[in-house]
């Protein structure tokens, strides 16, 4: 079980860096290449959650397909380096940082007092999972009884974004 | 309402839920109505272009009678508990279906003037009222996610829509960039919720959290400072509302007035019902920050539109001083008080009449060649004296002028705020809308007494004057004949 936990927090940590360094770095290649790191290690914690299913698609889809799609548009669009604009780096950027920090300083403070440990665990249990005979079985089964209703609403939402992203980005339609 | 869940994982076959589609009706005759609409797209040829606004039009229509129908029905959830069906859903449906109605009514002719392509406008107009009608009756966070996503990606492409228009374009970047943020904030708010309780469903939620004792209480209440601040971007809440002022100015004026008034109904409902379904019993922790937010909101949107030069920027400032109001409602609201929640629902109803219209008025003027500069409605009443009407209607009506919907919608939630026991701030709130009155006459001694400034083309907009024309009679009709409205609304406060 330590074994586990210890992969864990690894894992965990190396998605955060990936994370940290993706807004940081200002090379925009770079970024979607953190950002790769970041959804390969969070690939990783759903396969340490026995989340596989989930894990295959996080590396198929978004790593596999949307990244290297973004690296696409990136490299495409060409990147000529542009200055940080003086209003970033005397207002925004201890601004920022000052939310940020609050953020994190009342996270851990939630975390710490109020133990989340303690909380409840979801009905989605391992042996719920392998009741319903497996991940890929459960997934489908909640997908099309119980998450019926949002699974069709995101559907209309995708064909509205595809209308829009049509509209928008061709010249004469 | 927990067994609805594990029933469904732990059975061996799987048996397809038996959903009440009667209650979801709307949503589906809208859909259709949306996808009718591009289908046609295919026969541009054949076809003439009449054809998109009768289409959404049908849709609204029968959306907004197969709601009616429904109202003295007995509350329905269905689809596992992801959707209910109650007066107060029904009570938003009706009110962004009808902010739909006007708002196909007074964009037809910016449509044809400007050769916009109207299929994908009315189809991703008529999409936002899914959105907005699906987050009112989420019963379920996930549901609710669902439902704030499809209501607000279509009002960022709708915001550029304009899309050779530099203003426009600058608009829709920064609402949808923001917007994608606040979306953000909102999703981390309802992973908080659910990884502390484990449940999704308001009800299993609400008998999780009780009254806020436990050890977890931190946490449920970070979990909904993340949800009022997700949700605060999208009712344009201070100190969440920067987008808001360049995103109305810049969009084009016929979809403002279209997303004024529906995104901020259906954010609306969604804060009410997860704060009071869901975290109702902890109303004591959030009620006090909603009053903060509240007070800054009315302060900042009425000071700032003051001393705006543009119409339709000082309405967008009016807009956030509205929102402001509307919390003043919500926050005062406890499981004794429920008169704030049928406040905020009268006011929002109230809201989209006064306010469509107005934008609507603007809309009108640049139809006829004038822009929305302060200057542009010199004169107006010499020219045409039943626009300048209509708008005064309108404007009085935001200011909560005697004999308009607005004194009726501000006295309901001003006197929810003094009975929750904040009599100091339903004093404080009367002092701000007065302040209101300084920057809604301006335009208006400019209409009646100023000489015109701009020549105005006569165009013949009869569409859009049919729906300026409702807006107006509708924010002076209300005004007089509430109640019907009002009862409709504290019985949908009240769970009915």
């Amino acid at each position: 079980m330590i074994a586990m936990e210890v992969l864990f927090v690894l894992f965990a940590l190396a998605a955060l860096t990936g994370a940290v360094l993706m807004i940081a770095v200002r090379n925009p290649v770079h970024s979607v290449l953190f950002m790769l790191l970041t959804f390969v290690n969070v690939a990783a914690m759903f396969v340490l959650l026995n989340a596989y299913f989930v894990a295959v698609i996080q590396v198929l889809v978004y790593t596999g397909a949307i990244l290297v799609l973004f690296l696409f548009v990136v490299m495409l669009l060409g990147q000529q380096r542009r200055p940080v604009p003086e209003v970033v780096r005397s207002v925004q950027a201890p601004v920022a940082i000052l939310v940020g920090l609050a953020l994190v300083v009342e996270v851990v403070g939630v975390v710490v007092a109020s133990a989340v440990t303690a909380g409840h665990k979801g009905h989605d249990t391992p042996q719920a999972i392998a009741a319903a005979g497996g991940n890929v079985q459960a997934l489908g089964q909640q997908l099309y009884t119980t998450w019926l209703l949002p699974f069709e609403v995101a559907s209309v939402l995708l064909l509205v974004a595809a209308v829009g992203a049509v509209f928008l980005a061709k010249e004469e339609i | 309402m927990g067994s609805l869940f594990t029933g469904a994982l732990g059975a061996a076959s799987v048996s397809l839920p038996q959903p009440n589609l009667l209650a979801i009706s709307p949503v589906i005759a809208l859909t259709v109505a949306a996808v009718l609409v591009l289908g046609c797209v295919i026969a541009r040829p054949l076809i003439r272009g009449v054809v998109y606004p009768v289409i959404a039009m049908a849709g609204l229509v029968a959306a907004l009678a197969l709601a009616l129908i429904q109202l003295g029905n007995r509350p329905v959830t269905t689809f596992s508990g992801n959707w209910r069906t109650d007066a107060f859903s029904l009570f938003f449906t009706i009110t962004v279906v009808i902010a739909g109605i006007l708002a196909v009514l007074i964009s037809d002719s910016w449509l044809t003037e400007n050769d916009v392509p109207q299929a994908e406008f009315y189809a991703v107009l008529l999409c936002s009222v899914i959105g907005a009608i699906v987050s009112a009756s989420a019963y379920n966070l996930i549901a609710l996610f669902v439902g704030i996503e499809l209501m607000s990606v279509p009002t960022y492409i709708l915001t550029g829509f304009a899309k050779h228009n530099r203003v426009s374009n600058e608009a829709a970047l920064k609402y949808s960039l923001l917007g994608g943020f606040s979306t953000a904030i909102l999703l981390y708010g309802l992973t908080w919720t659910y990884g502390v309780t484990g449940e999704t469903g308001y009800p299993a939620i609400r008998g999780f959290v009780g009254n806020g004792q436990g050890g977890f209480h931190a946490a449920v209440l970070l979990a909904s400072m993340l949800v009022i601040a997700g949700l605060g971007f999208k009712i344009a809440a201070v100190p969440f509302h920067m987008w808001t002022p360049d995103a109305y100015q810049g969009a084009p004026t016929v979809v403002t007035a279209f997303m004024s008034v529906s995104v901020k109904a259906g954010a609306f409902a969604a804060l009410v019902r997860i704060l009071t379904d869901a975290f109702g019993g902890i109303y004591r922790d959030w009620s006090p920050i909603l009053i903060v937010i509240a007070i800054v909101t009315m302060v900042l949107g009425n000071v700032v539109a003051i001393v705006q030069n543009d119409v339709k920027r000082m309405l967008a400032y009016s807009s956030i001083a509205h929102t402001g109001f509307m919390l003043v409602g919500l926050a005062t609201w406890n499981p004794g008080n429920a008169v704030g929640v049928s406040g905020v629902l009268f006011y929002a109803f109230a809201y989209t009449f006064m306010n469509l219209g107005a934008f609507g008025m603007l809309a009108w003027l640049e139809a006829h060649g004038a822009g929305t500069g302060i200057d542009d409605v010199n004169g107006l009443f010499s020219r045409a004296p039943l626009a300048a009407l209509g708008f005064s209607a309108c404007l009085l009506g935001l200011m909560g002028f005697p004999f308009t919907v607005g004194l009726p919608a501000k006295v309901f939630v001003f006197q929810a705020a003094a009975g929750g026991g904040y009599v100091w701030l339903a004093l404080l709130s009367l002092l701000l809308s007065a302040v209101g009155a300084v920057y809604y006459f301006r335009p208006m001694v400019r209409m009646f007494m100023h000489e015109p400034k701009v020549v105005l083309a006569s165009p013949r907009q009869t569409v859009m004057a049919v729906g300026l024309g409702v807006a107006a009679l509708g924010t002076v009709l209300l005004g007089v004949l509430f109640s019907p409205v009002f009862d409709l609304a504290q019985r949908a406060a009240t769970g009915g």
